[in-house]
């Protein structure tokens, strides 16, 4: 590994500094693009548990011998 | 253009985190840990667990034939069951180290499992450690799993504070009436007039909501005819004349359990409500017996309820 370079690019310190500040704001914008993903999974899991039909609901309760 | 490498550098990154979070958003690739939830129809066939846990035996106490799990043992599990064998090494911690328990349950990898896991740590420590047990549910993410252990710390009370147990089913989430059903069945196992007094407060409490209303009665019957037809009868008598025929109903089941034949000989002498008694025993034994469960059903006299009890043995 040449000193200076990187990626067979040779960098100057500016363009370090630069490269490294894209990087840590790539990461986070990575980052929170997963968070927000797992949120929008956890929000459509949880709607898809409290927004059940009545009668899906009893028809699940009958199944499980909680009703008539 | 002493630049241009490092700029298209930059760009190159920069396009690929962008696209991998596009992908991310749209649900193109997945990396996050909890998986989305079963569609309804098959997170509904969980079946909410119908008896608390208890708490593990102590050491040298009445454990006979208790394995005694270790860290090492289920390390050494195959992959399918490693999981089961962390859940069961979380239960046999929980009394004694609620902490470690739930540390246990970090090893499950399926997520279902693990959120299983905590809220089966939260069920066997809550009598010794309410306010960790409460805890743990709070801390729970996933609405279902959140709901489940809540309403497992409602079982775990109900032979002991009915009115905490009770008052942990509104934490219940999807899974409130299975709670009010089930907690209210244990609860009167102990003490039926504190039972048949919830299912009585609820018919004000719950005016519009007749599954909410009718389900309580049906609690308080079953449990009480798995361990005596008569007793559950007499609690029925007690029951909103709205729902009596639920109430029998439960009773037909839930002693069905026990004893198919036995209950429906008792059924005959519960008068008007005989049919919803066999209609009980009918749908229970369809999970065991489905020809007998349609003979049973072609067997009630009552035409409504006879209709009710086909409908559910054929579907």
């Amino acid at each position: 590994m040449r000193p200076g370079y990187v990626a067979c690019v040779k960098l100057t310190p500016q363009a370090r500094r630069r490269l490294f500040f894209a990087l840590v704001l790539a990461g986070v914008a990575a980052g929170a693009g997963v968070y927000w993903q797992r949120q929008h999974e956890q929000a459509l899991a949880d709607r898809a548990m409290n927004d059940i039909p009545k009668e899906e609901y009893e028809r699940w309760m009958q199944d499980l011998g909680y009703v008539d | 253009m002493r630049s241009l490498p490092f700029t298209a550098l930059v760009c190159c990154v920069f396009a690929v985190l962008l696209a991998l979070q596009v992908a991310l958003a749209h649900g193109l690739v997945s990396v996050a840990a909890t998986p989305v939830a079963a569609p309804p129809s098959e997170a509904m066939a969980i079946p909410p667990k119908p008896a608390g846990l208890k708490a593990p035996a102590a050491e040298g106490g009445d454990g006979e034939g208790d394995e005694r799990l270790t860290f090492e043992a289920c390390t050494a599990m195959a992959t399918g069951v490693r999981d089961v064998c962390w859940q069961a090494l979380a239960r046999q911690q929980s009394a004694v180290d609620p902490q470690g328990a739930l540390g246990v349950c970090d090893q499950v990898v399926e997520p279902e499992l693990k959120l299983e896991c905590v809220d089966d740590v939260a069920e066997a420590t809550t009598l010794a450690d309410r306010a960790g047990a409460e805890r743990i549910c709070t801390g729970v993410v996933d609405r279902k799993w959140r709901g489940q252990c809540w309403f497992g710390v409602g079982l775990a009370w109900a032979e002991t504070d009915s009115d905490y147990a009770l008052g942990r089913c509104e934490h219940a989430e999807a899974f409130e009436r299975f709670c009010r059903h089930d907690v209210v069945g244990e609860v009167s196992l102990v003490d039926v007039d504190a039972g048949v007094a919830f299912c009585t407060r609820g018919e004000a409490e719950h005016a519009d909501d007749d599954l909410t209303r009718k389900t309580c009665w049906h609690g308080i019957a079953k449990y009480l005819a798995r361990r005596d037809v008569g007793e559950a009868a007499a609690a029925c008598e007690r029951a909103t004349a709205s729902w009596r025929g639920t109430c029998y109903h439960g009773l037909g089941w839930g002693g069905s359990e026990r004893d198919p034949d036995g209950t429906l000989a008792a059924c005959a002498g519960f008068g008007p409500w005989a049919d919803y008694c066999r209609q009980g025993v009918a749908h229970e034994q369809k999970r065991v017996d489905p020809t007998r469960a349609l003979a049973l059903c072609e067997a009630i006299g009552t035409t409504t309820v006879r209709a009710r009890c086909l409908e559910f043995v054929t579907r």
